[in-house]
């Protein structure tokens, strides 16, 4: 398959994460999904900078947020990730683009990281729909790939 | 990818029966499908009895 062409369908963006690599499941009930990756900047400003600051790339790092709904049942859902946050385990977690929804896409890009539960909220109203949201922080290399 | 487990599968954290529909990762559907887990059951012939 080659990599889809135009504006991609954000329907099509799912999280998949397990605690062994390459074993990662989609995570269940997914509303809306999120990474954001930051880089530090170092200060080199200097008297000889001529009144305007001056930068340096630093530190990098990168976070995940992930929002849904609550089911009991869910294969990969909020009892399994409870588990993950309550029991300090790491997480192999993949951010892609299924298109469809029945296979991968094959030529798009995805990111593969690694990182922990920083976060994770349920949150129940009245007469509504009983929702989770969740952060991950990720630890190490982030890793920008062709999905194969 | 959705993929249906032919075999039950009780490793890396999951454990599924056979017949279970789960939506993995590229790279795990592969896993899976090295290990077998994916290939169907090879059906048993029966012998017709002739009446």
């Amino acid at each position: 398959m080659a990599q889809t062409t135009g504006i991609i369908n954000s329907s099509s963006i799912r999280v998949f994460l397990g605690t062994t690599d390459d074993s990662e499941v989609v995570i269940d009930h997914v509303t809306e999904c999120s990474i954001s990756l930051t880089t530090d900047m170092r200060d080199i400003t200097t008297k000889t900078s001529a009144g305007f600051k001056e930068i340096l790339p630093g530190l990098k790092s990168a976070s995940m947020s992930v929002s849904g709904l609550f089911a009991e049942d869910a294969t990969n859902g909020y009892n399994q990730l409870v588990d993950h946050q309550l029991a300090n385990e790491k997480l192999f977690v993949v951010f892609t683009n299924t298109g469809s929804g029945a296979t991968a896409n094959t030529g798009d890009e995805q990111f593969d990281v690694e990182g922990y539960i920083s976060s994770l909220e349920q949150t129940a109203g009245v007469e509504d729909n009983v929702g989770f949201s969740m952060t991950i922080e990720v630890t190490g290399t982030v890793v920008r790939e062709v999905i194969a | 990818m959705k993929v249906t487990i032919q075999k039950p599968y009780n490793k890396n954290g999951w454990k599924w029966p056979a017949g279970k529909v789960v939506d993995v990762s590229n790279k795990f559907a592969a896993k899976l499908k090295k290990g077998g887990y994916l290939d169907k059951p090879e059906k048993k012939e029966t012998k017709k009895i002739k009446e």
